[in-house]
C-alpha cells in the first residue's frame, strides 16, 4: 500500500477552514432568514470570521502550489478546465469570498444595502457549495478509495457546519461577551449536527471496514495503525464526544457553559474539524494498481 | 539517515547547495519550450568510451549538450552489451558530477586515518612520491615497491612496476574474486575460463549455476545472453541459500545449506553416472579417468546428498534429468567470486567435470571458443628492467608461482602479499600504491589493514573517491574519472573479439589527469628515462594493424573482428585438443595429484554454525559495485537508501527482530553499524546475508558513510584455498542483536 | 485516411530481472530530481513451486491513458493528452496543485520540488521525435521493454503483440475496470 503524500496539512489546514468560513457563513445565513434582529450579534461575528477564514484557508493553498507564487499569472488557468473540481471550486470560492464580504460589508454598515434575501440565498448556495466542494475535491478521485466516497462531501458540510458555529461562538464570545443574546436554537442545532457527524464517522469506518483491501487498509491505520492515538485521542474523544456530550449536557438543562469554558470546548470542536480532515487526507494510499496481478 | 532521506520541503535548501557545488554551468530547471522543442539538436557532442563503473567493460555514447554529460546509452555494436546499460552504467553521470569527488591531489598532514589533508599541486605531490619510493628502493632493494590495482588504468601502474622492476603487484581480481575458478578450469580443461564467462547462454535449452547470482551480479552482455536463452525457453535451475533475484527467475531453485555445495556436485555426478544420463561418446572420446571418478563417487548418492546439503534427492534427480535433456545444449556454471570455503578450486574442479559429462564444451548452448584479436597490442613505454632483458630476478612476497604453484606471478595474491607486509617476509615491503581497489572494503579485517599500512613508508592511492584506502595514504592523486580522460584503445577477446575506443565525453571538471599521464610523471621524476609513447601514437599502432581509421571507433566506438574460426569447433566436427598433461579433459587431475592435492574432488564436511550464530554471507546487489558506487544518490535512491540484512525466520522469531527493526553483527567484539533486518524464510536458516560495500569508515564519502551498513570485509574469514591460493571469506560465524 | 501515431508500450514480463537501468536510465536523461523516479519496478509474490511464494518483477510507469484521471481533474489543462497519444504535462501552465498527483491510480505521477511542477513518464519526448527510443527502453537489459506505435502494424510493437495473441499469452493492463484505457500491455507467455 503506497500512501499518498501530496495533499499535506497545509492542504488539510484550508479544506479545515473553508469549511469553517462556509459553515459560519450558512449558520448566520439561515440566523438572518429567520430573525435578523434576534442574532444580529451571531451574525456579526460569523461575517468577520467567514470570508477570513476561506480566505486564509486560500492563501495556505496558494503556498502549497508549485509555482502560485512564483508565477502568479497562471493562477488565472485555474478556471480553465471546466472538468475539473478544483476549476469549480476555485469559481466557487471565489464568488464566496466576494459575496460573503459584501454581507460583512452591510453587517458593520458600511454599505447601505445588503441585496436583502437573494444575497442570503446565494450565499446559503454558495457556502453548501463551498463547504460541500471540499469533500467533493477528495470524492471523486477513483485513485484513492478511500476518498472515492460519497459520504465524504456530506460528512465535510456536516462537519464545516458544526466547526462554523463553533468558531462564530467564539468570536462572539470574544467580541460581544457583553451583549448577551440568546442562540439557544443555533446551539440545539450544534448538538444535534455533532450527533448525526459522530454517526457519520461511524458509518464511515463500517463503510470503510467493508470496502476494497485499500479502505479497510486505510481506516485500519486510523483506528489502530500509526494515526489511531490523533484519530481517537484528539478526534474521536476530545473533538467530538467530548463536546457532544457537554452540549447534551446543556440541552437537557444540566449545564450551562459561558465565558472560557465555553471558548475551550469550541476550540475542541474546531480542532476536531482540523483533525477529521488531516486524517483523512494522511490515511489516503492509492489503490493497487496490480491487484488483478495473477502470476 | 534523516540527512539522506530529505523530507521533500527540505530538499529545497539541498538542491540549490548541491547545484552550487557543481561548478559547471547548468541549470537544474529545463523550460518546457525545450522540451516541446523538435528541432534537430545541433549543440549535440557524441562521443565514445567504455564504461568504468564495473569491470565488464560495456560499450557507451555519451551525449553532451552545452557542456553536460546527460546521456549514456550502450553502443550497439558492441559484443559486451550490444546496445545496453545497467543501472551502474546509467549513474555515471552522477558519478562525473559527484560533489564528494576527489579535485586535487592532497597531502597528508595529520596521522594516519585521521583525515587531515593539505591540497598540493601535481608537481608537488609528485616529487614527494618519486623521492620516498627511491628512498625505500635505495635501502631495501626494488621488491620493496608493491601495487594492487584494478581497472583500466591498472597497466599503467603495473608498468611503473615493470619499470622499477618490482615483482610485487597484485591484482585482488584473482585472489579475492575468480583465482580458483580459472585455476579449477585450468586443471580440467588446460585452459582458465577467463571473466569472458564463455557461456553460450542465449542457445542453451538448460542452465544452471552455483550461487552464481547471475541476474544480480548483472554484467551486461552475461545478463542478457542469459535473458535471451530463458526468453527462448532454457530452463534456468539455480542453488543458492538465498532467494536471489536469480532464484525469483529460476524454474528449479535448491536452498541449499552453505557450504555443502561440494555435496551436492558429486550427489550429482554420482546420480548421472548410475543413472547413465551421461555423454557417452564425449567422455569416452575427450574425458581421462571415468572410472576412477565412478569409483570415487560411489558412496555420493543423492539421499546421502540430501542429508548433507538439505536439497532433496528428488529434487537432485530431477535437476540431473534437466540437464541429461538438454544435453550437451547445456550448462553449469563455474561461479564467479569463488572465495568462500578453501575448497573453491576443488568446488570449480566438480562443475568443470559435470559439464565434462554433459559433452558441452565447444557446442552451442554449452560453451564457446574464445578468440583474439589478431594484433599485438604495442606497449605504452619502453621497459628495460625485465627479468628477460637480464634484470635480476625477485622473487614475490606472496608465494605466487613458488609456494602456490599454480597462482599466476602477474596477477598475485593480494591476501598473501598483505600478510607478506606485515610480517616484514621474507623482504620488507615499504611502498604501496593502490589503483582503483579500496583494500579496506575487501581484504579481511580493518584492524589488520590499518596494521599492515602502518608498516608501510609510502602508501600512495589513485582514485576517484576519498576511500577508506586514501582516508589512510599519505598521499592521494585524484582521478579523472573514464567520461573526462583518453585512454589507450582495448584490445578484448570473446566470443566476438573487438577493439575499444575511449575518447572524453567533457573536460576534466577539476585537476586531475589519467593514470597513464600521471605514471609517466611518476617515472619521470624517479629519475627512470624510459621512453614513453603518447596514447595517440599507441592507438595509431593499433589501427594502422587493424588497417581502418579511427573514424570507425568515432563513429560506432567499437571495431569488432570481421572474420575468425569457429565458435563451436566440437559441433563443427573438429577434433578437440586439451592443453593437460593427458591431452583430454580431467577428470582425474594429474596436475593436482602431484602436487599433493586430491586428483578428484573429494567432500569434506565444514565446520557449522551453532544454533545461536550464522554463517555470514554477503554478495552483491544489482545496482552496485564492489565498494564503488555506494556514494551514487541515484543509486542509493534505487534501494531508498536502506541496507538490509537478510535474517532466517525462525531465528529472528527467538531473537525477537521483526522486520523493519534496526540489528547489528556481532562477531567477537567486534559489532557492525546498523542494518534493517528483512526477516524471510527465502534464507537458509544456518546464514544471514548482507550486500557488499557498506559500513563504511571515511566520512570523506558524505552519503556511502551515511548509509550505515555492515562491513563484511571486517566481519569475514581470512582462509586460503590451498590450490590457488585465493581468499576464504565465508567461513565466519556471527550473531545478531537488536539495536 | 492516415492515422495518427499512437505511442504504447508493452512490458514482455517474464523478462524482467529487476536490474533498475530502466530507472537510472531515465533519472540520467531528464534529471529527475532527488529521491523520485519516473518509472518503477515492484515485486509481487504469488503462489509458487520452490520457493514460499513466487516473486515477480513489475515495471510500471505513466501509462498514458485515453481516458486519463490526470487530464480531466487538472484545472489549468497543463496535463493534456496529444495527437500523438501521449499525455503531457506542460510545464509551463502548471501550477503546481498536486491534484493529478493524487488522481493517479498508478501512482505515477509526483511533485518535482525543483520546478514546482508535477512530473512523470513523457515516453521521452522530445528525444523520440528525433528517431530515437525512451530511455528506458534503450537500456532495458533483457528487452523487455517494446516501445512504438501501435497504429503502424509493421511496428515492432504492434508485430510483439500479434505475435503474442497467436501465442495465446496473457496480455493485459493495469486496472482496466477504472476505465482508465491505458496503453502499457503487459504480456506473460
Amino acid at each position: 500500500m503506497v500512501f499518498q503524500e501530496s495533499f499535506e496539512w497545509y492542504i488539510a489546514l484550508y479544506l479545515f477552514l473553508g469549511g469553517v468560513g462556509a459553515g459560519a457563513i450558512l449558520s448566520a445565513a439561515f440566523a438572518d432568514l429567520y430573525d435578523r434582529e434576534k442574532y444580529v450579534n451571531y451574525i456579526k461575528s460569523a461575517s468577520l470570521i467567514g470570508m477570513p477564514a476561506v480566505a486564509i484557508g486560500c492563501f495556505f493553498l496558494l503556498i502549497d502550489l508549485g509555482q502560485g507564487l512564483t508565477k502568479p499569472w497562471l493562477l488565472i488557468y485555474l478556471f480553465a478546465n471546466p472538468t475539473s473540481a478544483i476549476t469549480w471550486g476555485t469559481a466557487i470560492l471565489t464568488l464566496f469570498i466576494i459575496v460573503s464580504l459584501l454581507y460583512a460589508a452591510y453587517n458593520f454598515n458600511f454599505i447601505k444595502f445588503g441585496g436583502g434575501k437573494i444575497t442570503l440565498l446565494s450565499l446559503i448556495v454558495l457556502a453548501i457549495g463551498t463547504a460541500g466542494y471540499t469533500g467533493v475535491l477528495l470524492g471523486v478521485l477513483r485513485a484513492i478509495p478511500f476518498w472515492h466516497q460519497t459520504l465524504i462531501p456530506v460528512l465535510f458540510i456536516i462537519s464545516a457546519i458544526s466547526t462554523g458555529i463553533s468558531a462564530t461562538v467564539v468570536v462572539k464570545e470574544i467580541l460581544f461577551s457583553k451583549k448577551k443574546e440568546n442562540i439557544a436554537p443555533i446551539e440545539t442545532g450544534h448538538f444535534y449536527l455533532m450527533v448525526l457527524e459522530f454517526m457519520m464517522v461511524i458509518a464511515m469506518i463500517i463503510i470503510a471496514l467493508n470496502g476494497v483491501p485499500e479502505m479497510v487498509f486505510s481506516i485500519k491505520v486510523l483506528l489502530s495503525g500509526k494515526y489511531a492515538v490523533q484519530f481517537w485521542l484528539i478526534f474521536m474523544i476530545l473533538g467530538l464526544l467530548l463536546p457532544t456530550l457537554l452540549y447534551g449536557l446543556q440541552e437537557i438543562k444540566k449545564l450551562h457553559m459561558k465565558g472560557s469554558f465555553l471558548i475551550i470546548i469550541e476550540l475542541l470542536v474546531l480542532l476536531g474539524g482540523y483533525y477529521l480532515r488531516y486524517l483523512i487526507l494522511h490515511a489516503g494510499v492509492f489503490t493497487e494498481k496490480f491487484a488483478h496481478y495473477i502470476g | 539517515m534523516a540527512s539522506i532521506k530529505m523530507s521533500r520541503r527540505g530538499f529545497l535548501n539541498t538542491a540549490a547547495i548541491s547545484a552550487a557545488a557543481m561548478s559547471v554551468p547548468f541549470t537544474l530547471k529545463r523550460s518546457a519550450a525545450s522540451d516541446n522543442n523538435a528541432k534537430e539538436d545541433k549543440k549535440l557532442h557524441i562521443s565514445q568510451n567504455w564504461c568504468e563503473m564495473c569491470f565488464w567493460g560495456c560499450g557507451v555514447t555519451a551525449y553532451n549538450r552545452e557542456g553536460r554529460v546527460f546521456k549514456l546509452e550502450g553502443q550497439p555494436k558492441c559484443p559486451k552489451n550490444y546496445g545496453k546499460l545497467c543501472a551502474r552504467g546509467n549513474s555515471g553521470i552522477y558519478q562525473l558530477y559527484d560533489p564528494d569527488r576527489l579535485k586535487k591531489p592532497l597531502i597528508r598532514t595529520g596521522k594516519r586515518g585521521e583525515g587531515k589533508f593539505r591540497e598540493a599541486t601535481y608537481e608537488e605531490a609528485i616529487s614527494y612520491v618519486a623521492d620516498k619510493t627511491n628512498k625505500a628502493i635505495k635501502e631495501y632493494g626494488k621488491g620493496t615497491v608493491s601495487l594492487i590495482a584494478h581497472g583500466s588504468g591498472e597497466h599503467a601502474f603495473i608498468n611503473l612496476m615493470s619499470i622499477i622492476g618490482s615483482p610485487n603487484t597484485a591484482i585482488p581480481a584473482y585472489s579475492q574474486c575468480t583465482g580458483s575458478r580459472e585455476i579449477g578450469w585450468f586443471l580440467t580443461y588446460g585452459r582458465p575460463y577467463t571473466g569472458n564467462e564463455p557461456i553460450d547462454a542465449a542457445n542453451s535449452k538448460c542452465l544452471m549455476f552455483f550461487g552464481r547470482n547471475v541476474l544480480e551480479a548483472v554484467m551486461v552482455g552475461e545478463t542478457q545472453r542469459v535473458t535471451e536463452g530463458m526468453a527462448k525457453g532454457a530452463k534456468l535451475i539455480y542453488v543458492d541459500p538465498r532467494y536471489s533475484k536469480t532464484a525469483a527467475k529460476a524454474d528449479i531453485w535448491a536452498k541449499i545449506k552453505p557450504g555443502t555445495d561440494l555435496a551436492l556436485m558429486l550427489g550429482m555426478i554420482n546420480y548421472i553416472i548410475n543413472a547413465k544420463l551421461y555423454n557417452i561418446d564425449f567422455v569416452d572420446k575427450y574425458c581421462s579417468g571415468f572410472d576412477e571418478l565412478k569409483q570415487s563417487v560411489k558412496k555420493n548418492t543423492p539421499e546421502w546428498a540430501e542429508k548433507e546439503t538439505n536439497v532433496p534427492a528428488e529434487t537432485i534427480k530431477n535437476i540431473c534429468q534437466e540437464l541429461s535433456n538438454a544435453a550437451p545444449s547445456c550448462a553449469i556454471g563455474p561461479g564467479r567470486r569463488l572465495t568462500r570455503y578453501g575448497d573453491d578450486t576443488q568446488h570449480v574442479r566438480a562443475i568443470g567435470i559435470l559439464n565434462a559429462l554433459m559433452g558441452n564444451w565447444y557446442t552451442p548452448g554449452g560453451f564457446y571458443k574464445i578468440s583474439k584479436m589478431d594484433i599485438v597490442t604495442p606497449h605504452i613505454c619502453e621497459i628495460e628492467h625485465t627479468e628477460v632483458k637480464g634484470g635480476e630476478k625477485i622473487e614475490r612476497v606472496d608465494g605466487a608461482g613458488s609456494e602456490y604453484r599454480l597462482a599466476p606471478k602477474n596477477l598475485g595474491l593480494e591476501n598473501k602479499l598483505m600478510k607478506g607486509i606485515l610480517q616484514g617476509e621474507p623482504y620488507p615491503v615499504k611502498v604501496m600504491f593502490a589503483y582503483g581497489t579500496n583494500l579496506f572494503q575487501h581484504y579481511p579485517d580493518y584492524e589488520e589493514c590499518k596494521q599492515i599500512i602502518d608498516k608501510l613508508d609510502l602508501m600512495v592511492t589513485c582514485d576517484v573517491y576519498l576511500t577508506e584506502t586514501a582516508l589512510y595514504s599519505d598521499v592521494i592523486f585524484p582521478e579523472s574519472t573514464y567520461l573526462e580522460r583518453k585512454d589507450p584503445i582495448g584490445v578484448m577477446t570473446g566470443k566476438y573479439p573487438y577493439v575499444k575506443y575511449r575518447e572524453p565525453a567533457t573536460a576534466p571538471l577539476y585537476n586531475t589527469i589519467g593514470a597513464y599521464e600521471l605514471v609517466e610523471k611518476i617515472a619521470k621524476k624517479m629519475g627512470y628515462k624510459n621512453h614513453f609513447k603518447t596514447i595517440d601514437d599507441v592507438n595509431k599502432e593499433i589501427l594502422d594493424q587493424l588497417g581502418i581509421s579511427i573514424d570507425v571507433l568515432k563513429k560506432d566506438g567499437v571495431y569488432v573482428k570481421p572474420t575468425f574460426e569457429g565458435i563451436y569447433p566440437q559441433a563443427e566436427g573438429k577434433d578437440l585438443k586439451f592443453n593437460t598433461p593427458s591431452g583430454k579433459v580431467e577428470l582425474y587431475s594429474v596436475f593436482c595429484e602431484k602436487l599433493g592435492f586430491d586428483p578428484i574432488p573429494k567432500y569434506t564436511r565444514h565446520k557449522m554454525p551453532k544454533d545461536d550464530e550464522f554463517r555470514l554471507l554477503f554478495g552483491r546487489q544489482s545496482y552496485h559495485t564492489h565498494a564503488r558506487t555506494q556514494n551514487n544518490r541515484w543509486l542509493l535512491a534505487l534501494h531508498d537508501f536502506e541496507i538490509k540484512a537478510w535474517i532466517p525466520a525462525k531465528k529472528a522469531a527467538r531473537l525477537g527482530i521483526m522486520t523493519g527493526n534496526k540489528v547489528r553483527i556481532v562477531k567477537g567484539d567486534k559489532k557492525s553499524r546498523e542494518l534493517t533486518a528483512y526477516v524471510t524464510d527465502e534464507i537458509h536458516e544456518d546464514a544471514i546475508f548482507i550486500p557488499h560495500g557498506y559500513g563504511r569508515i571515511t566520512k570523506f564519502m558524505e552519503l556511502a558513510y551515511a548509509m550505515d551498513g555492515a562491513s563484511d570485509a571486517n566481519l569475514c574469514s581470512n582462509g586460503t584455498d590451498p590450490i590457488s591460493g585465493a581468499s576464504a571469506f565465508h567461513q565466519a560465524f556471527v550473531k545478531i542483536e537488536k539495536v | 485516411m492516415i492515422k495518427n501515431k499512437k505511442y504504447v508500450m508493452v512490458y514482455a514480463i517474464d523478462r524482467c530481472v529487476d536490474c533498475k537501468a530502466c530507472m537510472v536510465a531515465c533519472k540520467a536523461q531528464w534529471q529527475v530530481p532527488e529521491n523520485h523516479f519516473r518509472t518503477h519496478i515492484d515485486e509481487k509474490y504469488s503462489p509458487g513451486k520452490y520457493a514460499p511464494n513466487r516473486k515477480y518483477f513489475l515495471p510500471s510507469q505513466c501509462n498514458h491513458c485515453d481516458e486519463a484521471p490526470c487530464v480531466s481533474v487538472c484545472p489549468t489543462k497543463a496535463s493534456h493528452k496529444r495527437e500523438d497519444g501521449i499525455v503531457y504535462v506542460d510545464r509551463d501552465i502548471c501550477i503546481g496543485c498536486k491534484y493529478c498527483i493524487v488522481s493517479c491510480p498508478y501512482d505515477a505521477r509526483f511533485f518535482n520540488e525543483e520546478v514546482g511542477v508535477a512530473e512523470k513518464c513523457t515516453f521521452c519526448l522530445p528525444w523520440i521525435q528525433q528517431g530515437h527510443q525512451p530511455a528506458c527502453a534503450t537500456t532495458c537489459l533483457s528487452n523487455t521493454r517494446i516501445f512504438g506505435d501501435i497504429n503502424d502494424p509493421n511496428s515492432e510493437v504492434s508485430k510483439f503483440l500479434a505475435e503474442a495473441k497467436r501465442n495465446k499469452s496473457k496480455i493485459w493492463k493495469l486496472r482496466e475496470d477504472l476505465g482508465t484505457e491505458p496503453n502499457i500491455y503487459y504480456v506473460q507467455s
